[in-house]
C-alpha cells in the first residue's frame, strides 16, 4: 500500500506540471488582460499602457511568464522605463506558485490567495449542504425505486427524474424566485429572499443565513438527485440479484440486513465512483446558481476573472480544481480496496 | 413512502420564511443595484468605471466642473480665476493655480482638510511605484501640486498653460492616517495599490463613508457625521447581482431603489412600461456606437471611396435603430461630440435615402448586374471588374445590443447591394494589442461596430485618429486601428489641447466635426443614454457636474414624504 501511495503522489507531479502548463497557454489565449484593466472612460496612451504592461510582466514572452508565475521573479530584475536596460532598483516581487505565491489579482491588486479564501467558504456553504441533500434524495428515493421496480411509484420517480434531468439549472432556480420570493411575496404570504446571502450590515448566523440558503441548495439538489438516482436504482437492481443476496436471504437474514450489509455495500461501489468524480467540483463552486442567487462563491469569481481576463485567480482556481481531483481519484481507489477486499492495491 | 420527509420539508421552509419576514428598522437605507463590483474605491488605483464613479460616493475634489465649463465649489469657498488672482500665467510659461480649502472641511473623523491631503495623491502618482495611471492625476498633464503659504493653500503648476485647467480636480487623501505606511510600503517597493486602504477607505470626506463590503455580495456605506451638509440616507448599499434577471425582479419587488448603467435601455424601458412605480431617467456618458470603416491595406477597396461610405450612410435608419432596438433611450448621432455642449449642428447628417444609396453606389461604379443581389464593381480604378461588394465585420462578442445593431445594418445593407459577413469577438479581443494579433489593431476587418467614449466634459480628451497612431510592431496600443487619417483633424486636435482662446477651440472643435462628417471614415449611429431605473419613491436630482458620477448631490436624495 505504502510503496502505490508514494507511486501516486510521485505521479502527481509531472501531471500537475503538465496541466499547468496547457493551462497556462490557455489564459494567454482568453484575450489581453490590459484590454480589459484599461477600459476606463478616458482609455490611456500607448505609452502608458506599455508601461503598465511592463510592471505587470506582460511584456515578456509567455514562457518567461510562465516561469515567473512558476517560480517567481524576486530573482530578478525589471526593465520598468522599457530603455532596454533593467533597472537595479525595481526587482520583482511574486515568489511564484512553487513557493506558495498564487499570484495577485490584475484587477482587485489583493493576494490570489485572499481572492480565493473570501470565496471558498461560501461556497462550501451552499455544496456541502446540496451534496448531502442530493445523496440523500438519491440513496433514498433510488432504492425505493429499484425495490419497487416497474410498480406505479417507481414509474412517478423515475419521470419525475427525468424531468428534473432534461432540465436546465437555471429554470429551476428562476422558476423558485418567481414562486417562493416574488409569487408568495405579491400573495402577501412569508417568502423567501431572491438573492444573497443575508442582509447588508446584518451579523451572519445560521438563522439569518438559511432563509438565503433554501432556494440555491434545492435547486442544486433537484437537479443533480436525478441522475444519482437512476445510478443507485440501477446498481441496486444489478445487485439485487445476484446468488449472495439470495443465500443471505435463506440464510434467514432479515430484509432490513440485506439490504444495509450486503446490497447497498455492493451497489455502492460503482457509485464511489461518480461521487470521486463530482467531489472536487464542489471546491468550484455551482457557476449558474451562484449567479443567479448572487452567491458570492468560486463559481461567481470564477465568472467574474473570465469576463476580466484576471488570469492569475482563473490559474489559481483551475489548478486547485486539478489538484483536487486528482488527489479525490486517489482516495476514490483506497476506498474501493476498503469496500471491496477483493481488490488489492500494490 | 412516508409522507412524513415531504411535510417535515414543507414545514421547515415555512417556519424559515416566516422568520424571514423582513423586520423593518429605522434606518433609511438606499439601496443600489450593479452587476458587478468595483475593483477597488480609489480613483488613483481604480481599473473600472465604477470604481472610479464609486470614489466620488464617499470623497469629493476641492470643485466640480459643469459641462458648461463652470466650476462648482465643493471644499473651497472661491473658486480660483484670472479676475482674482487664483490663476497666473508666468513669464516662464507655466499655469499656476492657487485654491484655499475651506475651514469647515474636514475628514470623517474630524481633522480639517488640508494642502498636505492634496500633495499625498500627487507623490503617489508620481513616486514611480504605484500603479497610477498618469491621467488620474491632473488629467495627465505634466504639473505638481504643493502647499502654498499655509497649510491651507494648494498650488498647482501646469508646466504650459492648459485651457482644460477646470478639470484638474484633485481627490484627496487623508494624510494623516496614510502618510507613515504609505512612506514605509514605499521604502520596500510596495505599490500604494497594494494598500489595503484602497479597498477600506475608512475615512473619506463625501457624504458617505466606507463601513463594509462582503466581495461578491455587498457594499455598505454609512452617512458621514462631519459632511459640511446634512445627509437625508443613513446608509447606502450597493448590492452585487451579476445575473440582469435577479436584478430586474428586485427592482419590481422593490427591495432596489435604483440601477444605474446596467440594465440595458431596452430592457429598462420595458420594465418601467409593465411597472408603474418605476422610472427610468437618462444621461449621455459618453458611449456611442460607430461603425469604422478599415482604411489600411486590409481593407475593401470600396470602402475607400466617399460616395460609398455616404450611400451606406444613408442606407442605415438609425432613427429606426434608437426606437426599435434601443426602445427610444438612445439618441442618433452624427459627430464625435454629439450629445455635448460641443456639438456642432452644421456638421453633414445624411438622410435615411435607400433609393439615393443605390444611385450613388452606381455612380461609384458598384451595381448588382448578375442578379444575385450583391453589387459588384464595374470599371472602378484600380478595382478589378465583378469583385463584390461584400464586406467583413466586428462587434462585441460580450455585449447583446452591438451584435443587434451590426445585424440589423447587415439587414439593410443588404437592401442596397452590399453583403456583410459577421465575426463576432470578446472587448479584450477587439481593443487588444497589435502585437496580440487584435482585430482591431491588425486590421483584420472591413469594418468594426465599436464604441469609443469621447468624454462629455472636455474636447481636449484623446482623438483616436490621430495619423501617428496607427497601431504596428513599433507602436503595439496605437488607438487608430482603422488607419483613419485626415491632417488637418490631427491639427485642429492639437490646438484643442494647447489653445487658451476659448473661441479658437469652438472654431477647431466645430471644424473637426465637419471635417468627419464630410469623410465618414466613421460611420457615427447613436449615442447610447445610461439609464438609472429607479423606483419613484426615490426623490433624486441627476448631477451634472464632474464627469460620469451622478453622487455630488446624493446628500439630497430622500424618499417620497
Amino acid at each position: 500500500m505504502r510503496t502505490y501511495l508514494t507511486r501516486r503522489v510521485l505521479q502527481l507531479i509531472p501531471l500537475l506540471f503538465v496541466i499547468s502548463v496547457i493551462l497556462f497557454a490557455l489564459m494567454y489565449s482568453i484575450g489581453d488582460p490590459l484590454a480589459i484593466v484599461m477600459n476606463v472612460p478616458r482609455r490611456p496612451s500607448g505609452a502608458q499602457i506599455e508601461q503598465a504592461s511592463r510592471r505587470l510582466g506582460f511584456d515578456q514572452p509567455i514562457y518567461v511568464q510562465y516561469i515567473y508565475w512558476l517560480v517567481g521573479n524576486d530573482w530578478t530584475f525589471i526593465d520598468f522605463d522599457g530603455d532596454g536596460d533593467t533597472d537595479e532598483e525595481m526587482h520583482g516581487t511574486r515568489r511564484g506558485i512553487l513557493r506558495g505565491d498564487l499570484g495577485t489579482s490584475l484587477i482587485t491588486r489583493q493576494a490570489v490567495a485572499t481572492r480565493i479564501g473570501e470565496r471558498l467558504g461560501n461556497t462550501m456553504l451552499l455544496m456541502l449542504p446540496a451534496y448531502a441533500l442530493i445523496l440523500l434524495i438519491s440513496f433514498t428515493l433510488g432504492v425505493i425505486s429499484a425495490l419497487r421496480q416497474y410498480s406505479l411509484l417507481d414509474g412517478i420517480l423515475t419521470t419525475a427524474a427525468f424531468v428534473f434531468y432534461s432540465m436546465p439549472i437555471f429554470l429551476v432556480a428562476l422558476g423558485m424566485i418567481l414562486l417562493f420570493a416574488v409569487a408568495f411575496r405579491n400573495w402577501g404570504l412569508p417568502h423567501l429572499p431572491i438573492a444573497g446571502m443575508g442582509r447588508p450590515g446584518e451579523e451572519r448566523t445560521l438563522s439569518t443565513l438559511l432563509p438565503y440558503m433554501i432556494m440555491p441548495v434545492l435547486s442544486i439538489a433537484l437537479v443533480s438527485s436525478a441522475a444519482y438516482m437512476r445510478y443507485v436504482r440501477a446498481s441496486v437492481l444489478e445487485v439485487i440479484n445476484h446468488d449472495y443476496v439470495r443465500t443471505a436471504r435463506s440464510k434467514g437474514i432479515g430484509e432490513r440486513r440485506v439490504l444495509f450489509v450486503h446490497v447497498l455495500r455492493n451497489a455502492a461501489l460503482p457509485l464511489i465512483t461518480i461521487i470521486g468524480l463530482d467531489v472536487p467540483f464542489l471546491l468550484g463552486g455551482a457557476i449558474v446558481t451562484e449567479s443567479i442567487f448572487a452567491w458570492p462563491g468560486m463559481g461567481m469569481l470564477f465568472i467574474e476573472s473570465l469576463e476580466r481576463s484576471d488570469y492569475p485567480v482563473l490559474m489559481a482556481m483551475l489548478m486547485f480544481v486539478a489538484l483536487f481531483v486528482i488527489v479525490s481519484q486517489l482516495i476514490t481507489d483506497l476506498l474501493y480496496s476498503l469496500l471491496d477486499p477483493r481488490i488489492r492495491l500494490s | 413512502m412516508s409522507r412524513r420527509p415531504l411535510l417535515l420539508i414543507v414545514l421547515l421552509l415555512c417556519a424559515l420564511a416566516a422568520g424571514n419576514v423582513l423586520a423593518q428598522d429605522d434606518l433609511r437605507v438606499l439601496r443600489l443595484g450593479y452587476t458587478e463590483e468595483p475593483d477597488m474605491l480609489v480613483d488613483y488605483t481604480s481599473n473600472t468605471l465604477l470604481g472610479w464613479s464609486m470614489f466620488r460616493l464617499h470623497s469629493q475634489p476641492q470643485w466640480g466642473t459643469t459641462q458648461q465649463q463652470e466650476i462648482v465649489p465643493l471644499l473651497i469657498d472661491e473658486a480660483p480665476s484670472y479676475d482674482n488672482g487664483g490663476i497666473v500665467i508666468t513669464d516662464e510659461g507655466t499655469q499656476v493655480i492657487k485654491f484655499t480649502i475651506a475651514d469647515w472641511a474636514v475628514w470623517s473623523d474630524g481633522t480639517p482638510i488640508t494642502a498636505a491631503d492634496f500633495v499625498l495623491p500627487y507623490e503617489i502618482a508620481n513616486d514611480g511605484v504605484s500603479q497610477v495611471l498618469a491621467f488620474r492625476m491632473l488629467g495627465g498633464l505634466a504639473g505638481s501640486v504643493a502647499q502654498g503659504e499655509t497649510e491651507k493653500d494648494v498650488v498647482v503648476t501646469f508646466d504650459a498653460p492648459n485651457p482644460d485647467w477646470q478639470y484638474a480636480a484633485i481627490v484627496p487623501l487623508p494624510n494623516h492616517i496614510l502618510r507613515e505606511g504609505y512612506e514605509a510600503d514605499l521604502a520596500n517597493g510596495i505599490g500604494f495599490e497594494l494598500n489595503s486602504w484602497v479597498r477600506q477607505p475608512t475615512v473619506s470626506n463625501g457624504p458617505f463613508v466606507f463601513a463594509e463590503w462582503v466581495t461578491g455580495s455587498y457594499l455598505r456605506f454609512v452617512k458621514n457625521q462631519n459632511y459640511w451638509k446634512d445627509v437625508w440616507f443613513d446608509e447606502v448599499v450597493l448590492n452585487f447581482y451579476s445575473d440582469v434577471s435577479v436584478l430586474e425582479q428586485l427592482m419590481v419587488a422593490g427591495e432596489l431603489d435604483m440601477t444605474r448603467y446596467i440594465l440595458p435601455a431596452s430592457r429598462a424601458a420595458e420594465l418601467v412600461a409593465a411597472n408603474d412605480f418605476l422610472d427610468v431617467r437618462t444621461s449621455f456618458g459618453g458611449v456611442r456606437l460607430e461603425l469604422e470603416y478599415n482604411q489600411g491595406p486590409n481593407g475593401h477597396p470600396a470602402l475607400k471611396d466617399q460616395r460609398v461610405r455616404h450611400a451606406m450612410s444613408m442606407g442605415i435608419d438609425r432613427q429606426f435603430m434608437v426606437d426599435e432596438i434601443y426602445n427610444g433611450i438612445a439618441e442618433v448621432a452624427n459627430t464625435w461630440w454629439a450629445g455635448t455642449p460641443w456639438y456642432n449642428p452644421d456638421a453633414l447628417m445624411l438622410p435615411f435615402d435607400p433609393a439615393g444609396a443605390v444611385e450613388l453606389l452606381r455612380e461609384a461604379g458598384w451595381y448588382d448586374e448578375d442578379g444575385d443581389g450583391v453589387a459588384e464593381a464595374h470599371g472602378v480604378d484600380g478595382v478589378e471588374d465583378g469583385l463584390p461588394l461584400e464586406i467583413t465585420a466586428t462587434t462585441y462578442a460580450d455585449i447583446q445590443h452591438y451584435q443587434d445593431s451590426l445585424l440589423y445594418v447587415q439587414d439593410v445593407l443588404a437592401d442596397i447591394g452590399i453583403k456583410m459577413n459577421i465575426t463576432l469577438h470578446t472587448i479584450a479581443e477587439i481593443h487588444g494589442s497589435f502585437t496580440n494579433n487584435s482585430p482591431l489593431a491588425t486590421g483584420q476587418y472591413d469594418a468594426y461596430l465599436v464604441a469609443w467614449v469621447p468624454g462629455v466634459a472636455t474636447v481636449a480628451t484623446f482623438g483616436p485618429y490621430y495619423c501617428t497612431d496607427i497601431p504596428s510592431e513599433a507602436n503595439p496600443f496605437g488607438l487608430n486601428g482603422p488607419q483613419i487619417c485626415n491632417e488637418r483633424v490631427d491639427e485642429l486636435w492639437t490646438s484643442l489641447s494647447v489653445s487658451l482662446d476659448q473661441a479658437e477651440r469652438e472654431a477647431a472643435a466645430d471644424e473637426i466635426q465637419v471635417l468627419m462628417a464630410e469623410d465618414l471614415y466613421t460611420q457615427y449611429l447613436v449615442n447610447i443614454l445610461y439609464a438609472a431605473t429607479y423606483n419613484k419613491r426615490l426623490v433624486w436630482e441627476a448631477s451634472d457636474v464632474s464627469d460620469f458620477t451622478p453622487w455630488l448631490n446624493i446628500a439630497d436624495w430622500h424618499y417620497e414624504e
